[in-house]
């Protein structure tokens, strides 16, 4: 019944010119602010105020009922699998997995990007396939250069002398990984977009380009490795006060330095974490920025924990850093927007959303004329 | 830099694998935690009759907010049911076949292999599921991919794990666990207790078993959790508590480990659950680091049964 409302009552065209002036500006430089502000780890208040709706508390006995005649939201997004259902567009709109009553101030969740297609897929299974056959391929026999810059000096100031407490600090790292991998998947596509807000269009979308951006990366980060074939830290250790049977030392391991996998997968989350958030409003303020700013701390932290577990130079983990965060912007911006973005209107305290392009005859002072949102 | 690029190329496939229009929509009917979620009474939604079948329908979606179907409603029967969960990086699938209510009460048997960044195995064995306990007997086999038979100190560190001593660590463990969920107040009660016989080691050796996390010297592994959930959510269905553990090595001067930490479910509908759990080592003969604690982290569990 909530999708059926959202179609059946788009806003009135008066209306929709009324957002042109505030929506074009906003659409010509979303994917760039977003981008910014993601980086900066910084959620204007402002900005976040004005698009983010406000959650319906979950114990709002208006919004948990379900709509009359409704039947469920889950009836309009799920038929038998014989004939995969279409896509509900716009979903209905869902908080705290509940329809919400008729004239709830709040847009459905819609994905407004370029669905994932044929070339998505192609580039998902060659990330893999990188990324599988560099995991095989044993790093090229000529070394890089080691520390380069300000590596040793870091490294000498955050080395624990304990190899006990160099193997906690990795192990840390490995739940921050962790962590950045699935949070991606389980919460934010799973829990969030389609059983908090009801939309599985949205969490199956967000799931396939996350999976894309880290089989992206992953590609990025094996060929690299392979190719640049640069000795670890602790490589000096082998032989020394790390065995030369320790795991570590034996085999290729110790030459896959550059540039930090950990570090990078874990950037790559962090960012898809922000972009979803901040694009899609999955929560609404202040905890999209919430879960951007916590996000971007657990990829902070891994980074960190493999400086100290003495895995890493600063400069594999900078590196990381940096092709992570830009892998995981680049893959969902690069999904264009495949509609004009929201156009957020405020009139009578409601927040309505102008989805499609319309276009329509205006009166002017001389006759008539055509006017519309693009 | 391979196994975390191995373990996200895994956990990628299996993501992938979950994403299929295949898994994502075809299911029967099936599973809800042990029905301990249920809700406390019948929803008003919820049919009576509902039109059960191998395919979800609209009283029956992947996920429900509603809560609206439970396990425990189809009537008791022979029937085969799968749990799949899945993590990073980790793949395990449940086969159980039994007769009764799966899920909630019922008697059968339970096979899963098991495959994890570190080793592949499996599990065998029976189980008695009711409404407020669940017991499981059988063995389980388990081959690792790095670890080695370890030779005998009186505390060991991480570096003895992660070192080639020649021999793989194979074990193969005989178990049985009786866990009991008691609803008290807001939430429950988690009470579980173990007895595991540890087979498959050399006689002058001791093993890190890879299922209690714990390094043993065999045959004998006692094992005692206690902790409390709290249930939230419309349909109380969501839980979030504390657990702590308490594992005995008799063969190894007595050793004590204990554990404890925070366990997360958010139950999404009968079939599907995010779980998480982070029960780290607090007491310990050894200085293995996390590798000696009990936890998923993030995971999800998918359950699927035939209908009547």
């Amino acid at each position: 019944m909530a999708c059926k409302m959202a179609s059946a009552h788009p806003p009135p065209l008066a209306v929709a010119l009324a957002g042109l002036k505030a929506a074009h500006p906003m659409r010509s430089s979303a994917a760039a602010s977003t981008l910014l502000l993601s980086v900066a780890l910084t959620l204007h208040p402002s900005v976040a105020g004005a698009q983010s709706p406000e959650p319906v508390p979950v114990e709002d006995p208006a919004a948990s009922q379900p709509l009359p005649g409704a039947g469920s939201a889950q009836e309009t997004q799920f038929k038998p699998p014989a004939a995969p259902p279409p896509v509900p567009t716009p979903s209905p709109v869902v908080i705290a997995g509940e329809p919400t009553p008729p004239g709830t101030a709040v847009a459905p969740l819609v994905w407004q990007r370029t669905r994932f297609g044929t070339f998505d897929y192609v580039v998902t299974v060659a990330g893999a396939a990188g990324t599988l056959a560099a995991a095989i391929v044993k790093p090229r026999a000529q070394h890089a250069v080691g520390p380069v810059l300000v590596d040793e000096e870091v490294r000498d100031a955050l080395r624990p002398t304990s190899l006990s407490v160099r193997y906690k600090f990795r192990d840390a790292s490995d739940v921050g990984l962790s962590l950045a991998v699935t949070w991606p998947f389980f919460v934010d596509s799973l829990v969030t977009a389609w059983w908090y807000r009801g939309s599985r269009d949205v969490a199956e979308q967000m799931a396939l380009v996350d999976l894309e951006a880290l089989a992206l990366i992953g590609g990025i980060q094996g060929a690299t490795n392979v190719l640049v074939s640069r000795e670890r830290p602790y490589g000096k250790s082998c032989g020394g006060d790390l065995p030369s049977d320790a795991f570590d030392c034996s085999g290729s391991t110790h030459y896959r330095s550059f540039f930090s996998g950990h570090t990078a997968f874990a950037f790559t989350g962090a960012a898809l974490v922000c972009f979803h958030h901040l694009e899609q409003e999955l929560l609404g303020s202040p905890w999209d920025g919430v879960s951007c700013a916590g996000a971007y701390a657990v990829a902070a932290a891994t980074g960190t924990f493999r400086l100290v577990g003495d895995v890493h130079y600063l400069s594999d983990v900078l590196a990381g850093a940096a092709l992570g965060t830009i892998v995981g912007y680049s893959v969902p911006l690069l999904h264009f927007p495949r509609s004009p973005p929201a156009a957020t209107v405020r009139r009578t305290g409601r927040r309505e959303r102008v989805d499609e392009a319309r276009v329509g005859i205006v009166p002017t002072g001389l006759g008539a004329g055509v006017a519309g949102v693009f | 830099m391979r196994a975390p690029r191995l373990a996200c190329l895994a956990f990628v496939a299996l993501v992938a694998l979950a994403l299929s229009p295949r898994v994502a929509h075809a299911q029967a009917a099936a599973p809800a935690p042990a029905d301990s979620a249920a809700p406390a009474g019948p929803h008003p939604d919820f049919d009576p009759n509902p039109p059960l079948g191998i395919f979800p329908t609209s009283s029956d979606a992947l996920i429900d907010p509603r809560m609206a179907r439970s396990w425990g409603a189809a009537p008791t029967r022979w029937f085969a049911a799968t749990t799949f969960d899945i993590g990073f990086v980790y793949g395990r699938p449940r086969l159980s076949l039994g007769y009764g209510k799966p899920f909630t009460k019922w008697v059968g048997i339970d096979v899963n292999p098991i495959a994890a960044s570190s080793g592949v195995g499996g599990y065998g064995g029976l189980r008695l599921e009711m409404a407020f306990f669940d017991l499981r007997v059988g063995s389980r086999y388990w081959f690792p991919f790095n670890r080695a038979y370890l030779d005998p100190r009186d505390s060991y560190d991480r570096l003895e794990l992660e070192r080639d001593f020649g021999q793989k660590g194979i074990t193969l463990t005989h178990e049985a666990e009786l866990d009991v969920s008691i609803p008290a107040g807001p939430g429950n009660i988690l009470l579980r207790g173990s007895a595991s016989y540890v087979t498959g080691v050399p006689d002058d050796k001791l093993v890190f078993e890879s299922a209690l996390h714990v390094i043993v010297d065999p045959p004998f592994v006692w094992r005692a959790r206690a902790g409390y959930a709290v249930r939230f959510g419309k349909y109380s269905q969501h839980s979030m508590g504390l657990v702590g553990d308490v594992l005995h090595v008799p063969a190894r001067d007595d050793s004590i480990t204990v554990r404890a930490g925070p366990i997360v479910r958010v139950v999404l509908s009968r079939r599907v659950d995010v779980r998480g759990s982070f029960v780290t080592t607090v007491i310990s003969p050894d200085r293995i680091g996390l590798v000696g604690g009990d936890f998923t982290e993030l995971g999800v569990r998918y359950r699927w049964a035939t209908e009547p």
